[in-house]
């Protein structure tokens, strides 16, 4: 039998070889690591780094921020928007420090003329060409300089359809009095001033990106008149008054309406029949970034398709590459949902935000806030 | 001729004091004075299409500021401000006073527990209230439990909710400056007034209100001033009438990007609370010394 002293003698010995053998696992480890460092350096001699993200908040799936940084060793710090006119005055204002910045549509082309973007070097984004054809030259950069798409999905009417028992096709559900009353104060529009007017808009037959006054003030008459059946405006609680029942009829993003779709069964979405906004998401380079290597390697790897399909997959919402749904990246039910991939007849009826100049923001503001105030 | 005259130590000590206050100069000047002068330039000039200042000299800002819009909004935020300041000094007047009158050793305990909830953040803590009040929060959950009510009843977007969410929000503001004001008074004054035979509701009438004035006013003060400027509240817990200046203010700003005609709304906003906060003041710098 071992004696106490030969037991601590040989864990002593058991310890410090275990210590040891640690130690030497843990530096073959770390030099194995930084001799892959020092390849990818190699591979990819330009990159920078880090690289400073300014997106929507929960815009990209868990999990491919981390497979970037491991596949290049360049560093993400993301930072979050919940709104866009937010994330514009700040990158207006200069100083951000942000390179990569995903933005909506008509944000892109505010600021273009602004000279807040630089041109996209598209020798360094291979991946370009997996852009579906529909997405090329887009209304907000028209010669496809400083923007390429990320995603892209529409608004429209995100429903209860334990309590809207109703067949309803589109607008008129918010637009007909005698509609909309039977839900009265369980109703509540995204607190988007250019996607109320678009709803109300597109109801009456008119383009959404309509900036004659008389129509204009057509539109807001309509809205005015179905006030005091909403809830409310809101921009950040949408998702959370379907999911909670507060509201049985909501005007919002599809994403949001998709996202409380998953937390409660009865929510269901739909594209209005007379069409309604199709958006995009973008990536755009500021002027003022930094990582610019980092930028583009990023922006290719978010546009190959396997890429593309993870975040679809996981934000419900399309994206504009290539043969993501044909090829079965997207999952199936996805690529069936008619209100996430429209069929033909009604993307033509969607339209994308037209950039306003400020004048034209101001003719709709003032008669937005004579709808607020 | 002063030039030959001897400083006195003291007043060298006075003028070495004076250094001290460069931080506070210095802070209050780029921070506070700076962006005052840029506001009041903004408000003066003109925009391009594409948002961009030019400083070209206009009055039109102004002129189109006098909307009904306006005048509405304005309304609605000082009722607002008023109502919200008036039921914190309500409820925050007989809090401050329980706590001034307090043994020692309980009142830090109890001042704590006024000023935890600041602790949270303020997006939080209104938050909080929506988890509590919505249609599925606890509120309804509690009283469907006990039978109470049968369909849920929607206690949030209105009026009511946004007074308790400015109520919850900026009662510390006002039972501060009381408990203050109440703990300095000298409790020998309700000893005299009583033993002159005033009853407890005269000497509180005559002795402690006066004394604890200036607690009430500053606290007023400090609950009214932000509470103009307030839009978060009224956004997160309001309904479609909620529309503050804050929120007409954000919209200028951020949603049209006009900051020009932002501008000459803030400066406006600016001269009437400040024309309200002296017509406040001097109603009650008779009986307080506050030095406005």
């Amino acid at each position: 039998m071992p004696n106490r002293r030969d037991f601590l003698k040989f864990g002593g010995f058991f310890g410090l070889g275990a210590l040891a053998g640690g130690g030497i696992a843990y530096y073959l480890l770390q030099s194995e690591i930084s001799r892959l460092n020092e390849a990818l350096k190699e591979t990819y001699p330009n990159l920078e780094p880090e690289l400073n993200v300014y997106n929507w908040y929960d815009y990209v799936a868990p999990g491919v921020f981390e497979d970037f940084t491991s596949e290049f060793n360049v560093k993400i710090n993301p930072s979050y928007y919940g709104n866009p006119d937010e994330m514009f005055a700040k990158v207006m204002a200069g100083g951000s420090g942000y390179d990569v910045v995903i933005a909506s549509d008509y944000k892109v082309g505010e600021m273009i003329p602004l000279n807040l973007l630089q041109r996209l070097d598209f020798e360094k984004i291979p991946n370009f060409i997996n852009i579906s054809e529909e997405f090329v030259n887009p209304l907000y950069d028209p010669r496809q300089e400083y923007s390429l798409p990320y995603m892209w999905g529409t608004t429209g009417i995100g429903y209860n359809k334990d309590v809207v028992t109703e067949e309803f096709e589109g607008f008129e559900l918010l637009f007909e009095e005698k509609k909309i009353s039977k839900y009265s104060k369980k109703v509540v529009l995204v607190d988007e001033m250019r996607e109320v007017f678009a709803a109300a808009l597109k109801y009456l037959g008119y383009s959404l990106n309509e900036t004659k006054e008389e129509r204009l003030i057509e539109a807001k008459n309509l809205i005015m008149k179905i006030k005091p059946h909403i809830l409310k405006f809101s921009a950040e609680q949408v998702k959370e008054l379907l999911i909670s029942g507060d509201v049985a009829i909501a005007l919002g993003y599809s994403t949001d309406v998709y996202l409380a779709a998953a937390q409660n069964e009865s929510i269901q979405y739909k594209i209005a029949k007379e069409g309604g906004t199709m958006w995009v998401d973008n990536f755009v380079l500021l002027n003022e970034a930094k990582n610019v290597n980092s930028a583009h390697k990023f922006i290719d790897y978010m546009l190959r398709p396997s890429v593309c399909a993870i975040n679809s997959n996981y934000l419900f919402i399309a994206n504009p590459c290539f043969e993501t749904v044909e090829r079965g990246y997207v999952s199936a039910e996805l690529a069936e949902d008619q209100n996430i991939y429209p069929p033909e007849e009604i993307l033509q009826k969607m339209e994308i935000f037209k950039p306003f100049t400020v004048e034209e923001k101001d003719r709709m503001g003032q008669l937005w806030v004579e709808i607020k105030a | 001729m002063n030039e030959g005259k001897q400083l006195s130590s003291n007043e060298h000590k006075n003028i070495k004091a004076y250094y001290l206050l460069i931080p506070t100069v210095a802070f209050e000047f780029i921070f506070f004075i700076v962006p005052l002068v840029i506001v009041f330039i903004y408000s003066f000039s003109q925009t391009d299409p594409f948002g961009r200042i030019r400083f070209e000299f206009t009055l039109s800002n102004y002129f189109r500021v006098f909307t009904p819009e306006f005048t509405r909004t304005m309304f609605r935020t000082f009722s607002l401000a008023t109502i919200s300041t008036i039921l914190c000094l309500i409820v925050g007047y007989p809090l401050a006073y329980y706590i001034g009158y307090k043994e020692k050793k309980y009142q830090s305990l109890l001042l704590m527990l006024v000023i935890i909830p600041f602790w949270l953040s303020f997006v939080t803590r209104t938050y909080s209230m929506i988890s509590i009040f919505s249609s599925n929060g606890i509120l309804n959950q509690v009283l469907a439990f006990f039978g109470l009510i049968k369909d849920r009843p929607q206690w949030l977007y209105n009026w009511y909710s946004v007074v308790a969410g400015m109520i919850y929000n900026y009662l510390p503001m006002a039972v501060l400056p009381i408990y203050a004001s109440v703990e300095k008074l000298d409790k020998a004054y309700l000893e005299a007034a009583q033993s002159l035979g005033a009853n407890k509701f005269v000497t509180f009438l005559k002795v402690t209100l006066p004394l604890t004035l200036p607690g009430v006013v500053a606290g007023s003060i400090l609950v009214f001033i932000p509470s103009v400027g307030e839009f978060l509240i009224p956004e997160l817990l309001g309904g479609v009438d909620w529309y503050m200046m804050g929120n007409y203010l954000w919209m200028t700003f951020l949603t049209i990007g006009n900051y020009p005609f932002g501008a000459a709304l803030s400066i406006v906003l600016i001269v009437i609370v400040l024309l309200f906060i002296a017509i406040y003041s001097k109603y009650f710098a008779k009986e307080v010394e506050l030095g406005f």
